[in-house]
């Protein structure tokens, strides 16, 4: 079943991804750094280095990572490549967290291995009982929360909407590293998660660290066992500000 | 019978059988004139009267009698003897008959005077026999002490290996149920309605704060009606302070060292010892497991803190040395993979090792024999790259096979000879039941590769905990009934097939026949209520979908007056019947996981599905599916058999051309019918949409340092956008998540990309195009002004 389907749908991209086609492959394997573990599902991307990316070559070359870990990148055009993985959970994202995996085509084969670091989910949720956040969607340029994070390499990084949960901001960060996260709203007035109301309209800090991952032996808890512990940095909705009102009456 | 008890000595004393042949030989001179050295049993008799448990049935000439039928006061002289021998490793009479009783009579028919008052009342103490319990063919309250328990040749093996060795079960637990221990374990993990889970022990004493009543008037109700209603066993965890802390940094209601502080910890060990006896009385068991944070990050540490670990279990096995309706004691940790001899392996094999002695026989006062279970890895799968909610709900029954042959070895080692858990935990939650069938019976048949793996033996198995959720409220109820459900629809999401109540009892009912159909009878639903007051309080908050996952599974509504969920029905049915049947049409849902795509970009359809054997996703696209389990490939719009409910997503080929795509999936149950059909429209454009171009703050002041953030939609949540900025004499500016700059591109998400620009626009006007990756169009131009 994963055989094919990870077939079908690299396949699937590729022919539909790519007008330019050369007699190149980037393959390899993605591995966990640790372990050294193959990890399957990856998401692979190969993009023009910087100095040679234009319009026609903005759409990178993707492949899904096998069972076994590998992946394919055919018919690549010859060319200076950066090749990173995705991966949605359990693991830091190369394309962001690392350096990427130089690769030079030339009409040949190439071989990238790619070395991806466990990290863990950090969830900013909000809590809405109220449904305001439904009340302000699209009527506030850049959304009416932004929560960002910044480390100790002084970088900032914003955290994006969690597709899933329209109050929840979702990433995967580095196991034990602190961060300070800011939350800014113009629009609503926040409180904790004790009730303590929180003044977020110049943007409110809150420094976490989030513990690595629990790994086997596997402690079986009384929430099902069903999921990973996210971090969760909580925060409750509690009204709309003068400033909010006036957009939710747009 | 004389053969039993001595084997079951023998096993108890030196792990084997007829080891005593060897270690302690008996004489072969008969110490009875009717029973020779010929006699099928003479080494067991011999060893009988050597050990003083049996002076025969004639005192000259000296019988044994053999082939006499046994009545109940003898047996109660036998078990007091043997107990006496076993527990104080005797090879020699030691004062067999020298041992305390109480002078109260148990039993209205074994008054002070009875010839045998003091074995009657000695192994009543020992909880071999109940007061509370009827025995065979007698009833509460009597002893019935001339009745014939078995021939003195035919008795069980498995009663005197419990009675003597407590090797398996509980003793008391054999005779008590008429030598016949619940086959089937009609449980549920417990706790008081609209009371956050784990507080139920820490506020036992104290006024539930929205009933404003007594916590354990509560729960004394609520066991009788659960007993009335086909329960026979409740399951508890016993958590530590530690592993409480991890989950909720304030929490306190982890046990405390025995004794406990009444004003710190709530006196839980009485607690606990009150709610098991309550329990008792009622003729509920209970099986509880130890969930120790401390130790667990001891052991994954390499510290071996077994010792401790075994202390701390053991006090509670002490402490409620008094009980009799302990099923087992639960080992909530596995090995997996096969342990090597890390130090972390050897902390594991100790804990078990001591575990396992410290209820078999160290004990202060080893009455209480409960299994010892350890979970058994089935479900949970971490780190799968393609789900985006942190855990994979997989069938990876040949993990569970690897971890049962992971634990043997594990014990093995540790004992010497060939040894497994008494008991394999697993959990169950919300696979279809077409899936659970399977997977159920993959496991537990032989497997592939012996050495590595093993199918564990069905009766072992207790589904200690299993449910699904039910998120939405029914049809038609009014939406003020919160406590119902949140009306939170969840798609794409593996883990939650069922949207309603009604289905909800649909999916039980289907559970419940999928777990008869592979013969696993042990089971315990989580949970009688909702318990929805452990997530929704502090310090969690959770939103309306992690509700939906964490807060709706209970059997009953969380506000009293809203009565019982269907599944209540399905599974008090299930337990006061024994049988059931699945033909539940399937339940499903069905979206796309976002409102727009652009042109060679692939849709991911998101589903969910219940009691689904077979099913179809047909569009106006081809669609290729990835699901991670064990079963066969599938393509393109055909049906196919997919064991799939775990699978939950499929991508659709990227249209070509921009438009509308109606998806429509079908499911249908088992034999191909009936089935039910859902459908969901998604939106292809020629570029992404861009709502609005900000600096992080949401100004459209941006300068030259500020990090960007592009807020819109059909962006490549899967990564691979960029952005180019284009202005009349400068070269193109390119930023996208691996530009070479170092400096942070976000764009995990299908509405906002954000970037740090870092100085790398000079200031002034600019003309943004936002590339999502995929061969459509970029949106732009776009005016950027850098400040």
């Amino acid at each position: 079943m994963i055989k094919i389907g990870v077939k079908l749908l690299a396949a699937t991209l590729l022919s539909a991804g790519l007008s330019i086609h050369g007699a190149g492959v980037i393959r390899g394997t993605v591995v966990d750094a640790i372990s050294g573990g193959t990890l399957a599902g990856v998401h692979v991307m190969a993009m023009r280095s910087v100095a040679e990316m234009n319009p026609a070559r903005a759409v990178p070359y993707r492949a899904i990572t096998d069972e076994k870990g590998a992946y394919n990148l055919n018919a690549v055009e010859d060319g200076n490549y950066q090749v990173c993985a995705t991966a949605l959970s359990g693991y830091l994202d190369t394309c962001s967290w690392s350096s990427p995996v130089p690769a030079r085509v030339a009409s040949s084969t190439v071989d990238a291995r790619i070395a991806m670091q466990r990290g863990v989910p950090l969830n900013v949720v909000f809590a809405d009982q109220n449904g305001l956040l439904e009340k302000l969607r699209g009527k506030i340029p850049g959304g009416p929360i932004t929560v960002d994070m910044t480390g100790s390499d002084g970088k900032r990084r914003i955290i994006p909407p969690d597709a899933a949960d329209p109050g929840g901001f979702l990433t995967i960060v580095p196991a034990d590293v602190p961060f300070t996260i800011t939350v800014r709203t113009t629009a609503f007035s926040l409180a904790d998660t004790t009730g303590r109301a929180i003044d977020a309209s110049s943007g409110y800090r809150s420094t976490v660290r989030v513990a690595p991952p629990v790994v086997s032996p596997v402690p079986l808890m009384f929430n099902a066992g069903r999921r990973t512990i996210d971090f969760r940095l909580v925060f409750r909705i509690v009204g709309l500000t003068a400033e909010g009102q006036a957009a939710a009456s747009k | 019978m004389a053969a039993f008890i001595i084997r079951a000595w023998s096993r108890r004393r030196w792990n084997d059988s007829e080891a005593f042949q060897t270690y302690a030989p008996p004489s072969q001179t008969p110490w009875f004139t009717d029973v020779d050295t010929g006699h099928q049993f003479f080494p067991y008799i011999q060893k009988m009267w050597e050990l003083g448990i049996t002076s025969g049935c004639i005192a000259t000439p000296r019988k044994y009698c053999p082939d006499l039928t046994i009545e109940n006061y003898q047996i109660a002289v036998f078990i007091a003897r043997a107990r006496k021998v076993t527990d104080n490793n005797c090879l020699a009479p030691c004062s067999n008959d020298d041992f305390e009783f109480p002078e109260s009579p148990y039993f209205s028919d074994v008054p002070s005077t009875h010839g045998y008052f003091r074995w009657i009342q000695r192994i009543a103490v020992l909880g071999v026999v109940s007061p509370f319990v009827a025995t065979p063919g007698c009833s509460v309250g009597y002893f019935c002490p001339s009745g014939v328990f078995t021939r003195r040749g035919e008795m069980a093996k498995e009663v005197m290996d419990g009675i003597v060795t407590w090797s398996y079960w509980n003793a008391r637990i054999l005779v008590e149920m008429h030598l016949n221990p619940p086959t089937q374990w009609k449980g549920i993990n417990y706790s008081p309605r609209l009371h956050t889970y784990f507080r139920m022990l820490y506020d036992w004493y104290t006024n539930d704060s929205v009933t404003n009543q007594p916590v354990h008037q509560m729960v004394d109700a609520d066991l009788t009606m659960l007993k009335q209603s086909g329960f026979n066993l409740l399951h508890l965890y016993l958590w530590d302070t530690t592993l409480l802390k991890e989950l909720r940094p304030d929490e306190s209601a982890g046990f405390c060292p025995y004794p406990d502080s009444p004003s710190s910890c709530g006196s839980q060990w009485t607690a606990l010892a009150d709610f098991v006896q309550k329990a008792e009385t009622k003729g509920l068991y209970v099986t509880l497991t130890f969930a120790s944070g401390r130790f667990k990050n001891d052991f994954n540490a390499g510290v071996n803190s077994a010792t401790q670990f075994a202390s701390w279990a053991n006090e509670f096995m002490y402490h409620l040395r008094e009980r009799k309706n302990i099923l087992m004691w639960g080992f909530p940790w596995s090995v997996v993979p096969p342990p090597d001899m890390s130090a972390k392996a050897i902390a594991w094999r100790d804990a078990y090792r001591l575990m396992d002695q410290n209820s078999r026989a160290v004990s202060p006062n080893p009455r209480i024999m409960g299994l010892i279970g350890t979970y058994l890895e089935m479900v949970l799968v971490f780190g799968n790259p393609m789900i985006s909610r942190g855990s994979q709900y997989v069938w990876q029954w040949q993990t569970a096979q690897t971890t049962a042959k992971g634990m043997r070895n594990l014990l093995t080692s540790a004992f010497g000879y060939t040894k497994d858990p008494d008991i394999y935990l697993m959990h169950v939650y919300h696979p279809n039941s077409f899936d659970l069938s399977a997977s159920l019976n993959s496991l537990l048949s032989p497997p592939q590769n012996p050495a590595t793996a093993l199918n564990p033996d069905r009766d072992k198995i207790f589904v200690s905990e299993f449910a699904t959720g039910s998120p939405v409220k029914e049809p038609g109820v009014p939406a003020q009934e919160a406590v119902k459900g949140n009306d939170v629809q969840i798609y794409g999401d593996e883990n939650t097939p069922v949207l309603t109540p009604s289905g909800q009892g649909q999916w039980l009912t289907c559970a419940l026949a999928a777990f008869a159909n592979a013969g696993i009878q042990k089971l315990a639903y989580w949970a009688l209520y909702d318990p929805y007051t452990m997530w929704s309080g502090f310090p969690w908050f959770q939103t309306g979908q992690d509700l939906a996952w964490n807060g709706y599974w209970g059997l009953k509504y969380e506000r009293e007056a809203d009565g019982n969920k269907p599944a209540w029905t399905a599974l008090t049915n299930f337990y006061q019947g024994g049988s059931t049947s699945c033909t539940s049409t399937p339940i499903t849902t069905f979206k796309t996981d976002n409102t727009h795509y652009t042109t060679g970009q692939p849709a991911r359809l998101v589903w969910t599905a219940a009691n689904t054997a077979i099913w179809q996703i047909s569009s106006s696209l081809p669609a290729s599916y990835d699901c991670r389990d064990q079963s066969s490939g599938m393509s393109g719009p055909q049906f196919a058999s997919v064991p799939a409910g775990s699978c939950a997503f499929a991508f659709s080929d990227p249209p070509s051309t921009p438009g509308t795509q109606t998806h429509t999936f079908t499911a249908r149950a088992a034999g191909g019918a009936p089935s039910t059909t859902a459908t969901a429209q998604s939106t292809t454009l020629s570029a992404p949409l861009v709502f609005a171009v900000t600096d992080s703050d949401g100004s459209p002041l941006i300068s030259r340092f500020d990090t960007i953030k592009i807020t819109g939609n059909a962006f490549a949540r899967w990564g691979g956008n960029s952005l180019r900025f284009v202005r009349s004499g400068f070269t193109d500016v390119w930023i996208y998540a691996f530009d070479g700059s170092g400096l942070p591109f976000n764009e995990k998400s299908y509405t906002q990309i954000s970037a740090e620009l870092g100085g790398r626009l000079a200031a002034g006007p600019w003309q943004l195009y936002v590339y999502n990756g995929y061969p459509s169009s970029p949106a732009g131009p776009i005016s950027v002004t850098i400040d």
